[in-house]
């Protein structure tokens, strides 16, 4: 017997002992034929092939069965088990029941710290001791779940980058259990797998919803994104929770919703868990070394500007804004945080131009502790982004006690209406920009009324994120 | 003497004049008879500049001139002094100035650069204005603008041709390109029936997308005189090049296709700043929502397109079901505080293609036929396995699937047949099929199978209930919405037993078809001739 035969009748086995009857084939046919449900195709097909079915798949299989019928398809899958190549033809299953598999694929062998992998780093830490969590990623061939390594474990806490590493050649096929998809699931090998494990009726599958930028701001989508957050969108279609960001960008998903509803498909629920903005207070030591890093005259007020150069951000009008006011007499440091991003060149050539003349600096990256130092030092916080799923920044600050400006719709209007301390403009007008500006600069009763509605504010922690979440996603 | 120090200023700010080949023609003829037409464009492009280089029309800052000329009069009040080429500039931007107003803005850059501006273009240029202490500093900062605008557009030599107070509509695709989808259907049976409308003007848009340009005579012909079977049409993409920049003004623009991303940041721009009332037909969402259903390039294509449709005032849908996938975009792009436009239906008409060219053979095995381009959206594969469970039942019939060829990649559909035929079972593809053979088919069919996973509208369903043949169609969308006038039977389009059942009923019980074919008789019938008509209404054609 060769290495696929045996690894096929080991997955025969697991099945037959999932399903409790006789461990052999014919047993495992009778059974199917006894209660050939779409869920009992559908891990027929994941256990005998060790792989999750794509949509397709499963429906070609459900097909099979419904022409054939289920005793001979159950064969013909079986015999085309063992005619398997690849990686996939030797591995072995673990069929997992009642059990909560988390989506960490991309975090754990990953050493970047963008804003999706920090939600799913504090809030897995925060789950895992949980009872019946399992934390899963996708083999190299993108065609099955497995557990992860030591490794990879201890990568959510200390972020490495191993995109490669050595794999168990066990795959995961779960049965009446909770998927949980934490990340942005843009690949197209991987948005296909979930929505196969979508339209398994006993798997229970929930996703974050960050936002939907590439669909209602395209214009603001790099076109590998414009690509393939379409495929992602699709595949969210049959999966049965989206549980977002923010009520903001819970709206977007409900506006996508009724876009496919229209056609028929009914789609997941959409609810929203507002994320956290948990960022430690600093001590004087910090606000100096922010106020050196970013070059910041002393007695000079501070602007603050954080996040990277997309056009998105709306850093032009920004510049525009501070031009106008400089113009006009007022005396103030403009100081971004952010990185070069794609399509930031006008930004970058503006800045160039600028900076003979005015107090500009641009810091392309900062730690955590010099970041909330300039938060502190700063009079207020600017953030006219024209589109955000939550706007990190403006929440960021306001924990910290410092006002925003920020703009007057969406997820950035939410957080300053939950608590005050910002002042609302319009980001698509430079003036009402530098009238939101001009105000807090030139109005100090209106300044420390801010700070005071800004340091009233509680903190929202991870620990609120990660137990919400958790009752939201799971079911 | 400041006239000829301006006009100098000019000169060098609209850099050197290029250098034009000594004997162009015979190096042209020479690369045209070794490459194709389509690889030659360029130098095509090059032949027309030189062309318009006659004497008196040699240079940019000529050409500059008969632009701010021409655009003096919709921005100007009263008279305006034609001295010198910048003190026009200086006229019209300080009225312009005067005006505080985006769309006359946008209407001065376009004019003077020959060229549209992109949002990101259009906001520099006014961010840039702000700074300018007086007229002749405007001048200068509009003028620098659209050098740049022109550098990028190679629109130094274009005149504009300004159309006001007309219908504008923009058919790129149509003009340029044979291949019929649903799409180009509306498209050239409505512009069939616009032809001798006044007020009607066709634009389409110069190869790099950076400006609309008219129409050739051949364009025109292929977008009005057309109908499918007519002749075939040669694809024309690129083969144009542009001496003349269409700006439309104070018109009503409509978007009967779906644009390139080739111009779309253009009619973005267009849509949210010109001031021109803009009217897209919205067909669907798939590209956006399906991605499965796509190739990736139109998924990109679609999210610029999708850009244009937030600044637009009005989507005119042709189905409900299309028109709430619409509004559920504009519902979701509430969240960043935009209004979005209003979206209103115009179902497309119930009308068969054409006559059938014979009378329908009096059928001795009743014919299936499943009409639709083969691509995966369109869900054949269940259609050819619900019909070998009721030839396994004995049941005798022929299945035809007729339809353009989808992508490449896309095989399952022939794969499955293959198997079929080999079985010895009743079924066969057809390409390419011609209108009157398509009437010719619905009319001899007993029945077709329309069960599409996703359609904005579903025309085979209605061209075959015009063509008296009742329909087994998805219980989704708009083809659930089609069916409700009657003469059609809905199932689950996944699943292949609920489609077999209503396969065997249709194909058993003569009593059920005539019922259907009676319901048929009632439907509420609509031509090509009335959706014209109230599409011209919409876009306001024919107003003083």
């Amino acid at each position: 017997m060769n290495d696929i035969a045996r690894a096929v009748e080991q997955r025969v086995e697991a099945l037959a002992r999932h399903w409790q009857v006789e461990p052999n084939l014919g047993a495992l046919v009778e059974s199917l034929a006894s209660d050939a449900s779409p869920e009992r195709v559908w891990t027929f097909l994941a256990a005998i092939s060790a792989a999750v079915p794509s949509r397709r798949g499963f429906q070609l299989a459900l097909r099979q069965v419904g022409i054939d019928g289920p005793r001979r398809a159950a064969r013909d899958l079986h015999r085309a088990a063992g005619r398997l190549t690849g990686p996939q033809s030797t591995r072995t299953i673990e069929i997992v029941e009642g059990s909560v598999l988390v989506d960490v694929h991309d975090t754990v062998a990953t050493s970047r710290t963008s804003g999706i992998q920090r939600v799913v780093r504090e809030s897995v830490r925060r789950w895992r001791r949980r009872e019946g969590v399992m934390l899963v990623r996708w083999t190299h061939d993108g065609l099955s779940l497995r557990r992860l390594t030591d490794e990879e474990q201890a990568a959510i806490d200390a972020p490495v980058d191993a995109r490669r590493a050595p794999e168990p050649g066990v795959a995961i096929v779960p049965a009446r259990s909770t998927f949980v998809a934490m990340e942005l699931v843009a690949e197209p090998w991987r948005a296909r797998r979930l929505e196969g494990i979508g339209r398994n009726p006993g798997i229970s599958v929930g996703a974050i919803g960050y936002d939907c930028v590439p669909l209602t701001s395209p214009e603001t989508a790099s076109d590998g994104i414009a690509r393939q957050f379409p495929l992602y969108l699709h595949a969210l279609a049959s999966i049965d929770r989206v549980v977002a960001i923010s009520d903001s960008a819970a709206s977007e998903f409900r506006g996508w919703r009724r876009m496919i509803q229209a056609a028929g498909t009914r789609g997941p629920e959409i609810s929203a868990v507002e994320l956290a903005a948990e960022i430690s207070a600093v001590g004087d030591a910090a606000k100096v070394a922010a106020a050196s890093a970013l070059g910041v005259r002393p007695g000079r007020p501070l602007v603050l500007v954080v996040g990277s150069h997309e056009p998105r951000k709306n850093h032009l009008a920004v510049l525009q804004a501070a031009r106008l006011l400089w113009s006009q007499g007022l005396d103030f440091h403009l100081g971004f945080i952010g990185a070069t991003s794609w399509n930031s060149e006008r930004f970058e050539q503006e800045v160039a131009a600028m900076r003979r003349k005015h107090p500009i600096t641009v810091l392309r990256a900062a730690s955590d502790e010099l970041l909330a130092g300039a938060y502190m030092l700063a009079d207020f916080t600017l953030f006219p982004s024209l589109h955000e799923g939550y706007g990190l920044p403006v929440a960021e600050s306001l924990s910290l006690g410092t006002p925003v400006v920020t703009s007057n719709y969406g997820s950035m209007r939410q957080i300053v209406e939950a608590g005050g301390g910002g002042v609302l403009v319009d980001p698509r007008d430079d003036r009402s920009i530098a009238d939101g500006m001009r105000a807090i600069l030139t109005d100090p009763t209106l300044r420390s009324s801010l700070r005071q509605q800004a340091a009233a504010r509680g903190q929202r922690t991870w620990d609120d994120y990660a137990d919400e979440l958790w009752g939201a996603i799971v079911r | 003497m400041v006239t000829v120090l301006d006009d100098l200023r000019i000169a060098g700010i609209l850099s050197i004049e290029p250098e034009i080949p000594a004997e162009p023609r015979d190096e042209i003829e020479r690369l045209k008879s070794t490459s194709s037409w389509r690889l030659t464009a360029p130098l095509r492009r090059v032949r027309m500049v030189r062309s318009e280089l006659r004497p008196g029309a040699v240079s940019r800052s000529g050409a500059l001139r008969r632009r701010l000329l021409a655009v003096a009069p919709h921005l100007v009040d009263g008279e305006f002094a034609t001295s010198s080429t910048l003190s026009i500039l200086r006229q019209v931007t300080a009225a312009v100035a005067r005006a505080q107003d985006d769309a006359r803005l946008w209407l001065l850059f376009s004019a003077t650069a020959g060229a549209l501006p992109d949002a990101d273009e259009f906001a520099a240029l006014r961010r840039a204005l702000v700074w300018a202490r007086d007229d002749a500093a405007a001048a200068r900062t509009v003028l620098q603008h659209a050098v740049a605008l022109m550098d990028r557009s190679h629109s130094h030599y274009r005149d504009i041709d300004i159309r006001e107070r007309e219908v504008v509509v923009d058919v790129d695709y149509c003009a340029t390109h044979g291949f019929t989808s649903g799409v180009q259907r509306v498209v050239r049976e409505t512009l069939r029936r616009w032809r001798s409308h006044e007020g009607l003007y066709l634009a389409a848009w110069d190869s790099e997308g950076r400006a609309m340009r008219p129409l050739t005579d051949d364009e025109i012909e292929r977008t009005t005189a057309w109908h499918r079977g007519h002749r075939r049409i040669i694809d024309m993409q690129g083969a144009h090049g542009a001496t003349v920049s269409v700006i439309p003004w104070r018109s009503t623009v409509l978007l009967p296709e779906v644009a390139a991303d080739r111009f779309a940041p253009r009619l973005a721009a267009l849509a949210s700043h010109s001031g021109n009332r803009v009217v897209a037909i919205g067909y669907d969402t798939i590209p956006a929502t399906d991605g499965f259903f796509v190739a990736p390039e139109q998924s990109q294509s679609f999210a610029r397109y999708l850009t244009i449709l937030k600044g637009v005032d009005q989507i005119v849908a042709i189905s409900r079901a299309a028109a709430a996938e619409f509004a559920g975009f504009i519902e979701a792009v509430a969240a960043q505080g935009v209004a979005g436009p209003q979206i209103t239906v115009l179902a497309l008409p119930e009308e068969v293609p054409a006559e059938p060219a014979d009378p329908a053979p009096p059928a001795e095995i009743p014919l299936v036929l499943a009409v639709g381009s083969h691509e995966i959206r369109k869900n054949h594969v269940v259609i050819a396995d619900a019909a070998e469970i009721l030839w396994r039942e004995g049941l005798k019939f022929i299945l035809l699937f007729a339809g353009g060829s989808g992508p490449e990649w896309y095989t399952d559909l022939d794969d499955r047949v293959t198997e079929l035929v080999l079985a010895g079972r009743t079924v066969a593809i057809v390409e390419g099929i011609s209108d009157e053979e398509l009437a010719q088919a619905y009319a001899a069919a007993r029945v077709q199978i329309v069960v599409s996973l996703h359609e904005g509208f579903g025309l085979p369903v209605v061209e075959s209930l015009s063509a008296g043949t009742p329909v087994i169609t998805s219980e989704r969308g708009s083809m659930a919405e089609i069916a409700e006038a009657g003469g059609c039977v809905v199932v689950d389009p996944e699943s292949v037993t609920a489609l077999a059942d209503a396969m065997r009923r249709l194909l058993t019980d003569d009593e059920e078809l005539e019922r259907l074919r009676g319901e048929i008789a009632d439907r509420p019938r609509t031509t090509w001739n009335d959706y014209a008509d109230r599409l011209w209404q919409v876009v306001g054609g024919g107003r003083p």
